[in-house]
């Protein structure tokens, strides 16, 4: 029996996400922040992927090392929460996320 | 919010604007939280902005930054598990953020509890772990006008 729809369009959903840039990474992008648009399913590899595309060889340099893995002093926190380097590999983001690449830190005085 | 564990009357622990809170004021307040007889010791330490780097190089000025929900979240974090595992009465970190000349305070932490021994094991560990956990940065600026984000050695 023919089906009176002759084509099913399967949309993709999206997400949304803020990414925000402090220090040094705020003087790659030139921004405070910005947003970028995933498909829904998407983790935390997938929104740095796509802003080392977007940054270049610089902002690859600065947070992952020769393997291509995060380096040690960068960490990624999703909502203000410092995500584990064990979850990062598949950690799901959702649509409102706020995703901050953390630089090292200095704590404000010298030694 | 954060909880300033049993020190009703002083600020909340975590990262604030320079002009919006005084460090040497909270200072002169300490005794709100020892000042019930249960506490031995109190230990405090000031962090201040150096004329030098790290590598001895002039610093006309340091800039600190904060990204503030983070940093906060650890502070309180922090002051909570270092009550905790030396049994201290109070775990206090006020950082604050913005434009510091030479010998301006940036950071305060105070440890209060019953052994000195306990108090200060908690003030070193509390100072060691402000500079690295939270999403604190701090940037040098140069007399030529060049700058650097300093970044803590792990």
């Amino acid at each position: 029996m023919r089906s009176d729809t002759s084509f099913v369009f399967i949309g993709e959903s999206l997400i949304r996400i803020e990414v925000r840039f402090y220090a040094y990474l705020r003087e790659i992008t030139g921004k405070h922040s910005e947003s970028i648009i995933l498909k829904e399913g998407s983790t935390i590899i997938d929104a740095l992927k796509l802003i080392i595309d977007k940054y270049g060889e610089h902002m690859r340099r600065y947070i992952l090392d020769d393997e291509g893995q995060i380096r040690n002093n960068i960490t990624i926190a999703i909502n203000a929460q410092r995500i584990d380097r064990a979850r990062i590999e598949g950690y799901p983001l959702n649509d409102g996320d706020v995703l901050v690449i953390i630089p090292p830190t200095a704590g404000g005085i010298n030694d | 919010m954060n909880e300033q564990k049993n020190a009703p009357s002083l600020p909340s622990v975590g990262v604030y604007k320079k002009d919006s809170l005084n460090l040497l004021e909270i200072l002169a307040h300490v005794d709100l939280i020892y000042s019930s007889g249960r506490d031995g010791a109190v230990a405090s330490y000031i962090g201040v902005a150096r004329n030098t780097s790290r590598e001895g190089k002039a610093v006309s000025y340091v800039e600190i930054e904060a990204y503030e929900e983070n940093a906060n979240l650890e502070i309180s974090k922090i002051c909570r598990e270092l009550a905790d595992k030396y049994e201290l009465s109070n775990v206090g970190i006020w950082h604050l953020t913005g434009k510091f000349m030479p010998g301006e305070p940036i950071v305060l932490v105070v440890v209060a509890g019953r052994r000195r021994a306990a108090v200060l094991e908690g003030l070193k560990e509390a100072i060691e772990r402000y500079k690295t956990e939270p999403a604190i940065f701090k940037k040098e600026v140069y007399p030529d006008g060049t700058h650097r984000w300093v970044e803590e050695r792990h």
